[in-house]
């Protein structure tokens, strides 16, 4: 009799064990962080390689949460030579299989996000990601497809990020020209239908909101360069500024500052997205109007800060990867930040079971619960959609011929 | 098409081409042949690129490697001419019976020790037959070159590779959002793709958009049938070899297609039986269907919708899959599917209507690709490590191309020591001849010499 319930009891532990995903850590003494980035596709290794750095020093930074110790799990979702989706949700899966690994950074490219969000999702993994900016990921605008709550249909909102939506790029924008140069009257045109319409509706809101107006609103083809009727009518309404909108550096609108040269002899101010930022096509394409065009782009350059705790972390991951060079939309320290959110989200969630390893739920909430979390981008805080409360924008301009920083804008609905 | 230096068939060079090869393995640059053949530089440009085209390698020691396999064999050494004209200053240049003296004794060693078989090809061998962009041109290749050889013209992300019954070669453009067609005398055209409004039944098929067709395949009767994503709805198209379409079947809208429109992302997969039944695969649904010649409705084959991998040894319909994608029938009807997120390779029995997991394992990594030699052999594009594989009869997996890093390396040489990149797509010629739809490197690579 004993034999039988020893062989009985042996059975079922091993059934209920082959039922497990074997622990890989059988003390459970660590928690992981994971990532997934490009790091080794050549379109996007120079950009995804120092994320993956700044997230490593966070994590180094950190060492411990409570009694265990921390460490970095780096997944790459490139697939040949392009960033790929069937290899972010096999990263994702990865994550999830392995127990230890309580949340993850990324991915960076927001295609990659549509395919990873139901599958972390389902499994109430948490998602921070530093650099998606494309609106249809958390706002639930008509032409999205899908809408954010079908990415989300198995559980509640796991993803969350830190860099603003597309959209909110107008709202800043305007935010800047009425505020720092005195404008109130802009013609706008569109080379970017559905995501343009929602930077213009932004920026009209808020130039309205302060006292401006839209005196143009010209939707044009992609890659128009003929500009002439379009600012011979803002010429008319006595446009100030002139506001090009469009989704890739090579659409060739800043075509349209050099010609608005012979329109606005006394001169016209040329303002434009992150599509155009730091592109030195942009640059030759304006001829010798290039100077003083002004872009607003949704990552905060940290290398810029005066802060002096900013100052000092920024210098640590200078003399940690001395390699790296910083330029406009890089989002590196964004990456640190996610990190650190996590990290203190994870720390939270520890100290609120008693010092025991939380369930991934409690970290996703916790992460949820964020508040007023200062990093060295930003403050933040997450609304229900998962975006930043109080998102930053940067705002840069083309001085001699290159493109420089110039400010730091507050991108919220409602600035402080 | 050009006999690579791993086959049997002789390569014919002309008689100057064989006087540059001559030349190139005396290490001459091309500024010196010039000069010594009273040619322009251009003109030796040309004949080199003939050569390497002729000989499916890429490298001048490549070349001269080959000269001197062919002159140990007293083909091409005959064709080199006496050198009577002044040689460059500074330049020492060896008597032509020196260099073939020399060349023996070299090959006579590197034979000795096995570095060289003069005799048995060294193995599988691999060259492009189609696509000249490299894996850095992201967001990737170009469209170009219609009506030229294939191997000058410009693909973007090739998805699939499809060979109809005449031997013809079938490229799924997939970043061009167009069909090419390799002829059997090498010409490349645009047969379906290209316009900008929506397919209709009896369209011309150049003059329709068609979307995100990843996958193609084609029946007996020369119709070229393509797996395509129109905004959402997964379709089945023909066109038929007079160029007009006639709509399939449509597997419906999916809110899950929103991640289709990526590259190294196909929409699916399709096979066809030499009855044209097709099967389907609908990855964002995780569902393989089966579409009678001739029937309105698809039936349900294999996939309950779910995603996962559970289910083997019952019936398919009632089995998870997980991002099911290429397809390909054994010879006993068996259909095989390439399991991608589940990194399996499951079959369905073509009888029974049974689900088994027929490969899996590390050497698995994202499969896309599935093809079948005649002998029955699986090759697989294994994706996720840039390779090809083949199943062999033990069960066992090896590597027949790709070294497992991405990159574009190896044309004319050992397809083992080549560099794909996220291959997804797998054909075989009538002739033995492995395609490759090597996507990350806009190319069509073909693997010859297969044991």
């Amino acid at each position: 009799m004993k034999v039988t319930t020893l062989a009985a009891l042996l059975v079922l532990t091993q059934v209920m064990t082959a039922c497990q995903s074997p622990p890989p850590n059988p003390s459970g003494d660590e928690i992981v962080i994971a990532s997934d980035l490009a790091i080794t596709s050549p379109a996007t290794a120079d950009f995804a390689v120092p994320l993956q750095q700044a997230i490593e020093l966070a994590v180094r930074q950190q060492g411990k949460i409570g009694r265990f110790r921390l460490t970095y799990l780096s997944l790459d979702d490139s697939l040949g030579a392009a960033v790929s989706q069937a290899k972010g949700v096999h990263n994702v899966r990865r994550m999830i299989s392995d127990p230890r690994v309580l949340g993850m950074i990324g991915p960076a490219n927001s295609n990659t996000v549509y395919a990873e969000i139901p599958v972390a999702n389902a499994s109430d993994f948490v998602m921070l990601s530093p650099s998606t900016t494309n609106v249809c990921v958390t706002l639930p605008v008509p032409y999205c497809s899908p809408q954010p709550k079908e990415l989300r249909a198995k559980g509640p909102s796991n993803y969350f990020r830190i860099a603003p939506p597309d959209s909110i790029q107008g709202r800043a924008l305007a935010r800047y020209v009425v505020g720092n140069l005195n404008v109130r009257s802009v013609a706008a045109f569109n080379e970017l239908p559905g995501g343009g319409d929602l930077i213009l509706d932004s920026f009209t809101d808020e130039l309205v909101r302060l006292g401006g107006a839209l005196v143009v609103r010209q939707d044009l083809a992609h890659g128009t360069t003929g500009f002439t009727s379009f600012l011979a009518e803002a010429r008319a309404k006595n446009a100030q500024a002139i506001y090009a909108v469009n989704g890739a550096g090579k659409d060739h609108v800043c075509v349209a500052a050099a010609q608005a040269a012979s329109e606005f002899p006394g001169g016209v101010y040329f303002l434009g997205t992150d599509a155009i930022a730091g592109d030195d096509g942009c640059i030759k394409d304006a001829l010798n109007n290039a100077d003083g065009m002004i872009v607003t782009v949704p990552d905060v350059d940290s290398t810029q800060s005066h802060d002096p705790a900013v100052d000092k972390m920024v210098q640590a991951y200078r003399n940690t990867y001395p390699r790296t060079s910083f330029g406009i939309d890089t989002y590196i320290f964004a990456a640190y930040d996610c990190a650190r959110l996590l990290i203190d989200a994870i720390s939270r969630a520890v100290q609120a079971t008693g010092g025991a390893i939380p369930t991934r739920k409690q970290v996703l909430e916790a992460v949820a619960h964020t508040q007023q979390f200062k990093g060295v981008t930003g403050t933040y805080s997450f609304d229900s959609n998962g975006d930043a409360i109080s998102p930053l924008m940067s705002l840069y301009k083309v001085e001699n011929g290159k493109w420089v920083f110039k400010d730091k804008i507050d991108a919220s609905a409602n600035p402080t | 098409m050009c006999a690579s230096p791993g086959e049997n068939a002789p390569v014919r060079l002309s008689r100057r081409e064989s006087e540059v090869a001559g030349l190139v393995a005396q290490g001459l640059t091309n500024r010196e042949i010039a000069t010594r053949l009273f040619l322009s530089e251009r003109t030796v440009d040309g004949h080199l690129e003939h050569v390497r085209e002729k000989l499916g390698v890429n490298t001048r020691a490549q070349i001269a490697a080959w000269v001197v396999r062919q002159d140990v064999k007293g083909i091409a050494a005959a064709s080199v001419e006496p050198i009577s004209r002044p040689t460059p200053r500074g330049r020492l240049v060896a008597h032509p019976r020196l260099w073939v003296a020399t060349a023996l004794v070299l090959a006579l060693l590197a034979a000795g020790v096995g570095l060289l078989r003069l005799t048995a090809p060294p193995g599988p061998m691999i060259r492009t037959i189609a696509g000249i962009s490299s894996a850095n041109s992201y967001p990737g290749g170009d469209y170009k070159g219609d009506h030229d050889y294939a191997i000058n013209a410009a693909l973007s992300w090739p998805s699939d590779v499809a060979v109809g019954p005449d031997g013809e070669v079938y490229i799924a453009d997939f970043g061009n959002s167009v069909v090419r067609k390799i002829g059997t005398d090498g010409i490349i055209t645009t047969v379906a793709g290209g316009g900008s409004d929506p397919p209709v039944d009896r369209a011309i098929a150049t003059e329709v958009s068609i979307g995100f067709a990843s996958n193609i395949a084609v029946d007996s009767s020369r119709d070229l049938y393509l797996l395509t994503d129109l905004a959402g709805d997964l379709e089945v198209w023909m066109v038929a070899p007079d160029s007009f379409m006639s709509f399939v079947v449509s597997l419906g809208h999916s809110s899950n297609r929103y991640m289709q429109a990526n590259w190294n992302t196909p929409v699916g997969g399709l096979a066809v039986t030499s009855d044209r039944t097709l099967f389907i695969a609908d990855r964002a649904e995780n569902r393989v269907w089966k579409l009678g010649f001739g029937a309105k409705t698809p039936t349900l084959y294999a996939g309950t919708g779910e995603a996962g991998a559970l289910g083997d040894l019952g019936p398919a319909t009632s089995a998870q899959l997980d991002w099911p994608t290429g397809l390909a029938l054994g010879q006993n009807g068996d259909l095989f599917i390439a399991d991608t997120q589940n990194d399996r390779i499951r079959r369905v029995d073509g009888l029974r209507g049974t689900i088994t997991t027929f490969a899996r394992g590390a050497n698995l990594l994202i499969p896309f690709g599935l093809a079948f030699r005649s002998d029955g052999a699986l090759f697989i594009a294994d994706t996720g490590h840039n390779q090809v594989l083949e199943i062999l009869p033990s069960g066992g997996i090896m590597t027949v191309a790709g070294t497992g890093s991405d990159g574009l390396s190896g044309d004319g040489g050992r397809a083992n020591d080549a560099e794909l990149s996220g291959p997804e797509g797998v054909v075989f010629d009538g002739k033995g001849k492995l395609l490759v739809a090597d996507g990350g490197n806009h190319r069509v690579r073909q693997v010859t010499g297969l044991p």
